[in-house]
């Protein structure tokens, strides 16, 4: 009885035993099916010239409305990038395609992307091959501000780029940051680097589209930051000082009546100067009437010039005006501002914060989406970090890539 | 005076410095104006003859129309043609927004009233007798045609010359439609206002020298044509 007692136990044992070791080869199996598998295949792969090819494939279950990521790794990138900007819908036959143009010669490698609750299904990793690249490089229009080109940061940032994206022809576009996202709403920018916030959240929005500015922002990062100061005559006559707060020191420009220059338009150094007037008490107090709009004399609204152009007149004037550091600077080591000194800085809210954004939509969205991932990496982060250090003894920009 | 000496010597050295950044600006000009103005002329020049020889009664309000077109600022003209070439406009498909064809078709579009017009001003100062004379001897329309311009060709040059100084001179419409973007769509004039709204007043200046000079050159060029085909003419 003993003997059977324990031959029971010992079977119970085993039986559990023999349970346990199937369960748990089956559930990771079961798991493992849950999610469904795309396949993919390539129209062709090999070709000897740049040319269109079709990406294709189904998924195992028939899964008509979901959207696969279909993901492509170019020839010298460590990285994958997607075939299209937008994940792609699978119809209703389970089947999903997608056409691509390669812009490089080399070996890509394509795979697709199936995510849902349970996990990421991916497909085999297919590769096709190009023996020549296209012949014209892609257009990459980057819509950007006044600043980062006359700081000269874009200068020293471009020719990185291209060594490591060589498939395109770099194209800046160096107008204010309003015109900037303007023009990229009507679709003339692939790729945006702004320092106008409000206007860029604006941006991102896709209600703000219009049918004839029917573009709006994709993703938008932080790229790097500096900040603004005010600068006015040696002299002062409004007699402020550098450590009182952004409010007050604008509210002793109006008071003393003491002539403003202001860029007028809507660049984000004209955002933020309009953003700390109407902080002010009472607010707006360089505005005479609002309906017709009209300023009061000292408050010197121009239109078309420069940030270095204002603080030329500044200059001359002389008069206060609110510079971001890095044309500040620029302009003190070319001998353009012999008058005039900062007078107030380094309140939080001459905070100046650049952002890259990519445009839904845009014509070489894949310039766009290489350059924002670009910027963003530790080489060009590097660069702007030392930036402006030898020629003006403290870097222009402090880099602080990341999400919003 | 001091200031254009100095910007006067730094155009000489602009220029000596052989920088190849300066030379693509000046060629870039060179080849956008230059297009312009030969598109223009064969737009403008059978336009002008027709309008000049004809007598029909709606001719004084086409010649009103032109010569208000002769006026129009360029970066109107620009503005227009951006909005047209913008990606969201009409012909966004082309993709000619910030080179230097879209650049070319504002430019064509400025520059085509001043040589229409004065073209025609010129073939309807010839004598009509002329004309006539030709006919009778038994030209062709064609040859009548090409005798009309031959004779009225100091004034048909003028307007090409005309047409040429207007655009090259002309910062509006190519700063627009062409970006100003330094390596492609960067001509002197817009290397002017980018220098100036950097605060570089005496670079902007050596460019403005620059710029003075090649139109001096291109238009001595076109003054010798323009004398020594008079002199061998009638």
């Amino acid at each position: 009885m003993r003997h059977s007692n324990r031959s029971r136990i010992v079977r119970l044992a085993s039986a559990a035993a023999v349970i346990a070791l199937v369960a748990a080869i089956i559930a990771p199996a079961a798991a493992f099916a849950a999610v469904p598998k795309p396949t993919i295949a390539l129209s062709t792969s090999y070709q000897t010239k740049a040319a269109r090819l079709l990406v294709s494939g189904h998924m195992t279950k028939s899964l008509a409305g979901k959207v696969v990521q279909v993901q492509i790794k170019k020839p010298g990138r460590s990285y994958w990038d997607t075939l299209t900007q937008q994940d792609l819908k699978i119809r209703a036959t389970s089947y999903y395609s997608a056409y691509y143009t390669p812009m490089l010669a080399g070996t890509f490698y394509v795979r697709t992307r199936y995510s849902n609750s349970a996990g990421n299904a991916y497909s085999r990793t297919v590769s096709f091959r190009v023996k020549t690249g296209p012949s014209v490089k892609a257009d990459l229009v980057l819509q950007s501000t006044t600043s980062t080109r006359d700081s000269g940061i874009i200068e020293a940032l471009v020719p990185a780029f291209l060594h490591s994206c060589p498939e395109y022809n770099f194209k800046g576009v160096f107008v204010g940051s309003g015109t900037a996202i303007a023009n990229s709403r009507a679709g003339n920018g692939d790729i945006l680097l702004a320092h106008s916030p409000a206007a860029e959240v604006s941006f991102m929005d896709p209600s703000t589209a219009t049918p004839a500015a029917p573009y709006t922002g994709f993703t938008r990062y932080k790229v790097m930051y500096n900040d603004y100061v005010l600068v006015g005559p040696t002299v002062n006559p409004s007699a402020i000082t550098t450590g009182e707060s952004a409010v007050s020191a604008f509210g002793k420009v109006a008071t003393a009546g003491s002539g403003f220059w202001s860029r007028n338009d809507n660049s984000g150094t004209n955002a933020k100067e309009k953003e700390i007037w109407a902080l002010c008490t009472p607010a707006n107090p360089q505005i005479e009437t609002t309906s017709p709009l009209t300023y009061k004399s000292w408050y010197k609204a121009s239109g078309t010039m420069g940030m270095a152009q204002a603080l030329a007149a500044a200059n001359n004037g002389p008069g206060y005006t609110l510079a971001d550091r890095g044309t500040w600077l620029n302009a003190k080591s070319l001998g353009m501002v012999g008058s005039l000194k900062v007078v107030n800085e380094g309140d939080a809210r001459y905070f100046n914060p650049y952002s890259v954004i990519e445009i839904k939509g845009a014509r070489n969205w894949q310039g766009g989406q290489d350059f924002s991932r670009w910027i963003r990496s530790a080489a060009a982060q590097e660069i702007i970090r030392t930036y402006g250090t030898s020629t003006f003894g403290q870097p222009l920009f402090v880099p602080n890539q990341g999400s919003y | 005076m001091n200031i254009y000496a100095t910007a006067f010597a730094d155009a000489i050295r602009l220029l000596s410095t052989a920088d190849v950044t300066v030379w693509q600006v000046i060629i870039l000009s060179l080849m956008v104006s230059g297009s312009a103005v030969l598109i223009a002329a064969f737009i403008g020049i059978p336009l002008g003859y027709a309008l000049g020889i004809s007598r029909h009664t709606g001719r004084s309000a086409i010649m009103l129309l032109v010569n208000t077109a002769m006026g129009f600022p360029p970066v109107v003209v620009g503005l227009f043609v951006y909005m047209a070439l913008s990606r969201s406009g009409p012909l966004g498909l082309l993709a000619l927004l910030y080179t230097p064809g879209g650049m070319v078709i504002a430019q064509v579009i400025l520059a085509t009233p001043l040589v229409l017009g004065v073209s025609a001003a010129a073939v309807s100062a010839v004598p009509g007798d002329l004309r006539i004379q030709i006919r009778a001897l038994g030209a062709s329309r064609l040859q009548e045609g090409l005798a009309v311009l031959k004779e009225a060709r100091g004034g048909v040059m003028a307007s090409v010359v005309a047409g040429f100084g207007a655009i090259i001179s002309e910062v509006g419409a190519v700063s627009i439609v062409g970006g100003g973007i330094e390596g492609s769509t960067n001509v002197m004039t817009t290397a002017i206002v980018a220098e100036v709204s950097r605060g570089q007043n005496s670079k902007a200046m050596a460019w403005a020298f620059v710029l003075i000079g090649i139109a001096l050159l291109v238009n001595v060029v076109l003054t010798t044509m323009q004398s020594t085909s008079t002199r061998h003419g009638a």
